[in-house]
């Protein structure tokens, strides 16, 4: 019939058109196939970076210390000087080639280096610095900011001298490795009425005088770096000529995109991979040490905490072996309230708070702690290495009939919480223990003594840093601010050194450990240099292929 | 249907209007600071703090801030990110696109997949096919995708070397400057088949993980429909007329059998748009879904908003699409 005939030409039809599609697909698989890769440059000359959380910005005046010193300092922009690599507490020349302080220690004079030039050809000179520290100061942003608002003037003396006169004595070299001069003329050209200082452009471009700049910013997916071409170092051929920092989110990945050679650095690696990784003879990795210490703070505002029997106490039941062992064998104990490396080679700070369940029992009785005593301990939310502290934390502290409870927040969480000084004060509701990371971001004494013990620094006051036990001693303010205003540094070392053992006298903290970073890449990259005080920090320009 | 989509459209607008007010007070209610993390994070001093609290409007009473921001919104600004400090809409043009892409080509699969399966798997009831295609379901969909996507990476990257392991094209492939975002489609329109096919070649493991949970669901929908439709009398009255079976599936049943499938089609890729994060953290594919995250996460008020009210949007249209491909499919529905 004619409507039988109808359908099977119809499925005739479907027929040839379903073998179309198959062969177009397979022809596609093997298309998609062979455009995997395609090299502009070689891959030996590209360098593959992994970064695992948001780059806010590459505005080095608005960013946070996170990624200044990830990828901004040294690759995208340089400052006025550095920290030298071996020697935490040496300051060496960039783009400053040397300095004089004035006796009163207020007024710093930088020679700059001749011959430098921004990556859009402009010439660096002592314009530009204060040009830059007037940017800085106007927008009131970022991480270095907290430090140069003491700058109370600029001075151009001639174009390659420019003096900087603080408001008062601060330990200004230490910040002065976060003045990062970015070319007036990128700022002009790309600033309008509502932008002035073209923050919109320079959050997602580059204008440095550092060896790479930026090419194209994928937002969570790559910043792609090129060589600087007017950059005032020689380069060498088989340095990068490309960067790429790359977002990838997940450790497991990170590790596989490594051993396959898709990724030169990797900046996640869980520690149970390492033993494994180790064994591959393309990869290789070490470990640094960072003397930031993380701290357990007491808050003073209230009881129990408040009593030093109590302190004195549970310092005493903390029991730093078992915490190693639960790190994997390894995490150096803190130095104290500062990284002893700040005062010296040699120093070291004696801790009398040796684990003893014993001497802590008769120092709770002295106090007269009565049992069923409870803590409240603060931590931030997400910090596996903070959770494993308080683990081992509790599990002491509950052998002396100490019961505790966790309370895990966002960093803006926890300082909302201590910033209440009503609920601080409660007895019963207050956080009693806060944990504490104070990163080494300012490679001074005053960075810890000041932001994290000083009276002024308390979460509620104008002032406020991250003082989050509400530690005060007057005695050691004072010798903290003795010691920035010494411009002797052997006597600032010593007043240093008094406030120290102050805070340690006072057992303000526990002093836990320092932060050990696993650093993993690709054995055929060299020239990585750790540096103490940032020990995930990698400088481009030091990297080649081998 | 003109005035179907036009009364949907209406009530579209006080949708978001709800929505956006309940968002705006439930975000701030939050606890935690985002001034601080916009003021330069932990170091940042409590004047820096302050600074940005007024920069942002933030010392305001909470109605006045509502009204400021809708007032902005009306004229298409959502206002800048806390965090990146970048203007909402940017990110979003950013981000939309990725997980747009990812989530069209995992629902497509799963409906390419999906549906022949469950109509194999009605026709060949009790057969092997249908056991095979149940148990394929129940795997799919049990499966955490964490786990699958890192399994899928590690075979088909790390061991086999067929597919790429991360991101949306190869790194050495400077980013195209985008039309739509959707790379796909930009490489098309800019002629670039050299994109077209590694966008597509990236495309397929995490499209075919996200797509893994819709697959199985699909496919037992359309298996249950099938059924239920096959055993209707115009079913045995086109057999006994003598049609070839293809005709009896493909033109009587499953027309019918579709329609419930549609709707589910629809739900899952709403959910599957605002459910992409894991799938996006795995692939690091740069998608709306760890936009959001990391929004809440640092309390970044703007791009929680921008995020909700757009994808409220979206969700939306999607429904209203589906709505109005009902009527295509069956003529009989009308509105």
């Amino acid at each position: 019939m004619k409507w039988d005939k109808d359908e099977r030409k119809e499925e005739k039809r479907m027929e040839r058109f379903h073998l179309f599609l198959a062969v177009l697909l397979a022809a596609g698989f093997i298309f998609m196939g062979s455009v995997g890769l395609s090299y502009a440059i070689s891959r030996s000359e590209i360098l593959n970076v992994a970064k695992y959380n948001v780059m806010t910005s590459a505005d080095p005046h608005t960013s946070t210390y996170n990624d200044m010193s990830m990828y901004i300092d040294g690759n995208i922009y340089e400052g006025l000087v550095t920290i030298s690599p071996e020697e935490i507490t040496k300051v060496e020349p960039v783009l400053a080639t040397s300095w004089v302080i004035s006796p009163d220690g207020l007024t710093y004079t930088f020679t700059l280096r001749k011959g430098v030039k921004f990556s859009d050809g402009t010439p660096f000179n002592a314009e530009a610095v204060k040009f830059n520290f007037e940017r800085l100061l106007a927008l009131k942003k970022g991480g270095s900011y907290g430090g140069f608002k003491v700058i109370d003037r600029v001075d151009v003396l001639d174009e390659d001298k420019v003096q900087i006169k603080l408001k008062q004595n601060f330990p200004f070299l230490a910040v002065a490795r976060y003045s990062f001069m970015v070319s007036p003329t990128a700022v002009k050209n790309h600033s309008t009425a509502e932008d002035k200082w073209a923050q919109n452009w320079l959050a997602n471009h580059s204008a440095g005088t550092a060896p790479y700049m930026v090419q194209d910013w994928a937002h969570e997916v790559n910043i792609a770096l090129i060589q600087n071409p007017h950059y005032w170092r020689k380069w060498k051929a088989n340095q990068f000529k490309v960067v790429n920092i790359r977002s990838i989110y997940e450790s497991d990945v990170q590790r596989m995109l490594l051993e396959k050679g898709d990724l030169d650095i990797a900046m996640i690696i869980s520690r149970d991979s390492l033993p494994e990784l180790k064994k591959n003879p393309k990869i290789w990795s070490t470990q640094n040490v960072s003397p930031a210490p993380m701290y357990l703070l007491f808050n003073f505002l209230t009881a129990p905490t408040n009593n030093l029997l109590l302190r004195k106490a549970l310092a005493h039941a903390w029991d730093h072996e078992a915490y190693v062992r639960a790190r994997g064998g390894f995490a150096p104990r803190a130095d104290g309230p500062i990284p002893a490396l700040l005062l010296g080679k040699d120093y070291q700070l004696k801790n009398p708070y040796h684990y003893d369940l014993n001497k802590a029992k008769d120092l709770l009785n002295q106090a007269g702690v009565k049992p069923g005593l409870t803590l409240n301990v603060l931590s931030q939310k997400g910090d596996e290495q903070k959770r494993m502290i308080y683990e081992v934390f509790q599990s002491e502290v509950a052998k002396l009939g100490i019961k505790t409870n966790y309370h895990e927040k966002t960093f803006e969480g926890m300082t909302e919480t201590v910033k209440d000084r009503t609920l601080m004060l409660d007895p019963v509701n207050a956080m009693h223990i806060i944990v504490l990371y104070k990163s080494l971001d300012v490679v001074s004494p005053w960075n810890f003594l000041y932001k994290v013990f000083s009276c002024e620094t308390h979460m509620d006051k104008p002032t406020g840093m991250i003082n989050l036990g509400y530690y005060c001693n007057p005695q050691m303010d004072e010798l903290t601010k003795q010691g920035v205003a010494a411009v002797d540094p052997k006597k600032a070392i010593s007043l240093y050194k008094q406030a120290n053992q102050m805070i340690m006298d006072d057992c303000a903290a526990i002093f836990i450990d320092k932060q050990v970073e696993d650093v993993v890449m690709r054995a055929n990259v060299g020239g990585y240099r750790p540096r103490v005080f940032t020990p995930r920090q990698f400088y481009f320009f030091e990297l080649y292929r081998k | 249907m003109l005035n179907f989509i036009l009364k949907r459209t209406g009530s579209l607008a006080f949708t978001i209007l709800g929505m956006s007010f309940l968002m705006f007070f439930i975000s701030r209610s939050l606890p935690g600071d985002p001034a601080r993390a916009a003021a330069g994070g932990i170091d940042a001093s409590q004047e820096m703090v302050q600074h940005v609290i007024k920069e942002y409007g933030l010392d305001k009473p909470l109605i006045v801030q509502y009204f400021i921001y809708m007032r902005h919104l009306l004229q298409g600004d959502f206002g800048r990110s806390l965090v990146t400090r970048r203007p909402i809409i940017e990110d979003l043009k950013i981000f939309y696109p990725a997980t747009f892409e990812l989530t069209l080509y995992g629902v497509l699969f799963a409906c390419v997949v999906g549906i022949p399966l469950g109509i194999i798997s009605a026709i060949r009831r009790g057969k092997l096919i249908d056991h095979l295609s149940r148990v394929t379901s129940l795997f799919m969909v049990s499966m955490p995708l964490f786990w699958l996507g890192l399994m899928a990476i590690f075979i088909f990257y790390a061991k086999l070397g067929l597919l790429p392991g991360s991101g949306r094209l190869s790194y050495d492939l400077l980013t195209t400057r985008a039309i739509t975002g959707i790379l796909t489609l930009d490489s098309i329109l800019l002629g670039d088949f050299k994109l077209l096919g590694n966008a597509l070649y990236h495309l397929i493991l995490p499209m075919i993980i996200l797509s893994s949970v819709s697959l199985g669901i699909i496919a037992r929908m359309t298996r249950s429909c099938m059924l239920e439709v096959m055993s209707e009398n115009y079913i045995i009255t086109a057999r006994a007329k003598g049609l070839m079976e293809k005709a009896v599936i493909m033109k009587h049943a499953l027309r019918n059998a579709i329609i419930p499938v549609i709707t589910v089609v629809g739900l899952q890729f709403g959910i599957l748009m605002g459910g992409a994060v894991i799938t996006e953290t795995v692939f690091s594919w740069p998608g709306v879904g760890r936009y959001a995250i990391l929004s809440v996460d640092n309390k970044d008020f703007p791009a929680i908003m921008g995020f909700a009210i757009t994808f409220s949007f979206l969700y939306a249209i999607i429904n209203l699409i589906i709505d109005i491909l009902y009527a295509f499919v069956n003529p009989k529905i009308s509105f």
